[in-house]
């Protein structure tokens, strides 16, 4: 069993606040991996070291082995689709591809116009594509931000929140392109989320993180069962052992 | 296949130029903008100069006699149009009736006898002001001028009359100023002033557009930055495997090509604006400095491209480790602002002041600034005094390798991404990070 992410007590802080704190985990290559918890738990920090943004306090992260130190071999391995980004607005949809393949490693021998045209496709924006992206709607530019962090096959796709805000015919597309067209290409996901019914269906394993810490880990089915619960939203409720909110509540 | 940098240039670009807010701030306003000026204050003194051919005047002769007949006939013989009204009139004037003319020439009782008598006659002029424009103020200037010309003709009359066989006008200028400029050794018939004038136009008022450019240059990259912040670009782009200078380097040179056009915008709106402004000049193109041993010299205008584009270069890296404190484009933009200061000063302080006749700690000041170099460059070129100007170069150089340096190191760290400089109720700035 290939390990496609290993984080080692990983812990980041922010001047005097505990971002993350010893933080351990693996992910299994193929596999799509779902970090939940509530806002300040982590997981956009958890997700910005592992793509090399952010670089840990200490603990270890490595990608393929490759640690996030060596942040140019990583970068190589990796795609990363940042929470409500959004594309250059005077760049067509097609351009926007074109240029963000222009950027990539292609050392496996696939040409720029061939991870274009697998984008295009992926993107399902027809003659939109077309068009430029100040002109799409959330939901369009979304699947164009998916369909570029995946179009050149990555072995690790780092997804922030990737249906997030979209409406039910965008964000069905979108868990549509991470459930089939990822699992069919053995692509590694790492995709953190709000929404835990989200990640129950495309997860086949979540972590719940709460204040930077790691509450629990395993399969939907075996957290649900562990928990007593119908659903994750339930485990992660009796995980944290509380109803409250994080102002305080009910 | 074109390399990611081009690639990054090229997006720079296309992002620039298809934005109509920029294209119109940065090149079409600039080619359109100088001419309309250029025009519009052509338009303005045609308007005058229009209104100053008919002017009607309004004539209250209290005098009767053949002086103040002389100055009537003087003034219609230079196309006054002339209409006589009684001091009743003048007295209904000066109490709010509005007459059909542009202004009221009072001639005094006893103008004729006074001038005989070598006395000092006089004449009242009256402009009722309604719009307060600058015509109305050259209209009284110009039945003035015309009076102070009869005045002459009476002079010129009075001293024919005592000293005979005499040259009037060496009686009248007994002292007589002759104001040279010595240029390299050549003496020059023109004054220092007409000379520093006309440097000041040429030499001056290029690279003042020219900084004008640079803080619209500053904006752009700025701007650039952070909207890619804001729209979370960067954060996609810092995970590419393309190194991080790679990427700053691609959105200052994007810049730097938008402002190469930008300044050949700038540059065919200005030669408009100054041929329309030599053109309504009432002596052409003034002073040709060439003639006179003062025409910039091809190696001059090298060095002061060479300044400028140092000066472009170390500004936008400036504005790009500026933007990359903040958050969005709005406060990049209001924090860019500090920006403007040091870019502004030189251009002002030396429009009036050589450097050399500053105290030391304001040249030292001055001299810090990387900004200065093109101005004295733009001098130079004029004087062929080069010496400030290439040790200026080579500081412009050290300047902007160490921003791009520390431009670098920052976007190669995590604080491009976590780094905020906060304006704490408008006291001080202080480094904050932002937890993600």
């Amino acid at each position: 069993m290939v390990i496609a992410v290993e984080l080692k007590n990983l812990s980041k802080q922010y001047k005097n606040v505990d971002a993350l704190v010893d933080l351990s985990l693996d992910i299994r290559q193929g596999e799509i991996f779902g970090i939940i918890g509530p806002n300040g738990a982590g997981k956009s920090t958890t997700l910005k070291i592992v793509t090399t943004l952010l670089t840990a306090t200490s603990g270890s992260a490595k990608i393929f082995g490759v640690d996030v130190s060596d942040k140019d071999a990583v970068r190589r391995l990796i795609s990363y689709l940042p929470e409500e980004a959004g594309a250059y607005k005077q760049l067509t949809g097609r351009e926007y591809l074109e240029f963000m393949a222009g950027l990539l490693d292609t050392s496996e021998g696939e040409t720029p116009q061939e991870i274009v045209d697998r984008g295009i496709s992926l993107a399902g924006l027809g003659q939109r594509i077309d068009d430029r992206t100040k002109e799409y709607s959330k939901g369009m530019r979304r699947k164009l931000l998916i369909a570029r962090a995946l179009m050149n096959r990555p072995k690790l796709a780092v997804l922030d929140e990737p249906a997030s805000g979209l409406d039910v015919k965008h964000a069905f597309y979108v868990r549509g392109i991470i459930k089939d067209y990822v699992r069919n290409m053995g692509i590694t996901v790492l995709l953190s989320s709000h929404n835990m019914l989200e990640v129950e269906y495309l997860c086949d394993r979540v972590c719940l993180l709460d204040e930077g810490r790691l509450l629990d880990l395993g399969t939907p089915g075996e957290l649900t069962s562990k928990y007593s619960a119908h659903n994750l939203e339930e485990v992660f409720v009796k995980a944290t052992g509380s109803m409250q909110t994080p102002e305080g509540g009910v | 296949m074109a390399s990611p940098l081009m690639r990054i240039i090229k997006k720079e670009v296309l992002e620039m130029v298809r934005d109509p807010r920029l294209l119109l701030g940065m090149i079409i306003v600039p080619v359109l903008i100088f001419p309309l000026i250029g025009m519009s204050m052509s338009a303005s003194v045609s308007s005058v100069e229009d209104s100053m051919s008919h002017i009607e005047l309004g004539i209250v002769n209290l005098d009767g006699g053949n002086r103040s007949d002389d100055l009537i006939s003087f003034m219609v013989a230079h196309g006054i149009t002339d209409s006589y009204y009684s001091s009743a009139d003048l007295d209904m004037m000066l109490g709010g009736i509005k007459y059909p003319v542009d202004l009221f020439m009072v001639i005094q009782q006893n103008f004729t006898q006074t001038i005989e008598a070598n006395g000092s006659a006089l004449v009242v002029l009256y402009t009722t002001l309604e719009t307060y424009s600058i015509s109305e103020g050259l209209k009284s200037e110009g039945i003035s001028a015309l009076v102070y010309e009869y005045r002459e003709s009476v002079l010129n009359e009075r001293i024919a009359q005592s000293y005979t066989g005499v040259d009037i006008s060496e009686v009248k200028n007994p002292v007589v100023v002759s104001s040279l400029s010595v240029i390299d050794g050549e003496v020059v018939a023109n004054s220092p002033s007409e000379i520093t004038n006309q440097m000041m136009t040429q030499s001056i008022m290029i690279p003042m557009v020219l900084m004008i450019l640079l803080i619209m240059a500053a904006q752009l990259a700025a701007t650039s930055v952070a909207m890619e912040k804001e729209e979370k670009t960067l954060e996609t782009l810092l995970t590419t495997p393309v190194p991080r200078s790679t990427i700053l380097f691609g959105k200052i040179a994007g810049v730097v090509v938008i402002s190469a056009i930008a300044v050949v915008a700038y540059m065919v709106g200005f030669s408009y604006y100054m041929s329309s402004m030599n053109a309504i000049s009432s002596d052409g193109s003034g002073i040709d400095l060439a003639a006179i041993g003062l025409a910039p010299s091809p190696e001059g205008m090298v060095i002061l491209l060479a300044t400028l584009f140092l000066s472009l270069v170390s500004a936008l890296s400036l504005s790009v480790l500026v933007a990359s404190f903040t958050e969005d484009v709005r406060s990049a933009q209001s924090l860019l602002g500090v920006l403007y200061v040091p870019i502004f000063i030189p251009a002002l302080v030396l429009m009036f002041v050589d450097i050399s006749q500053l105290p030391g700690i304001a040249q030292g000041a001055i001299l810090a600034i990387p900004f200065t170099y093109p101005i004295l460059a733009a001098k130079a070129m004029y004087t062929g005094e080069y010496t400030l100007v290439l040790f200026g170069i080579v500081y412009q150089v050290i300047f902007t390798a160490v921003i791009i340096y520390v431009a670098s190191r920052f976007f190669s760290s995590e604080k491009i991404l976590t780094a905020r400089l906060n304006l704490k109720r408008g006291r001080s700035f202080s480094l904050r990070k932002r937890k993600s």
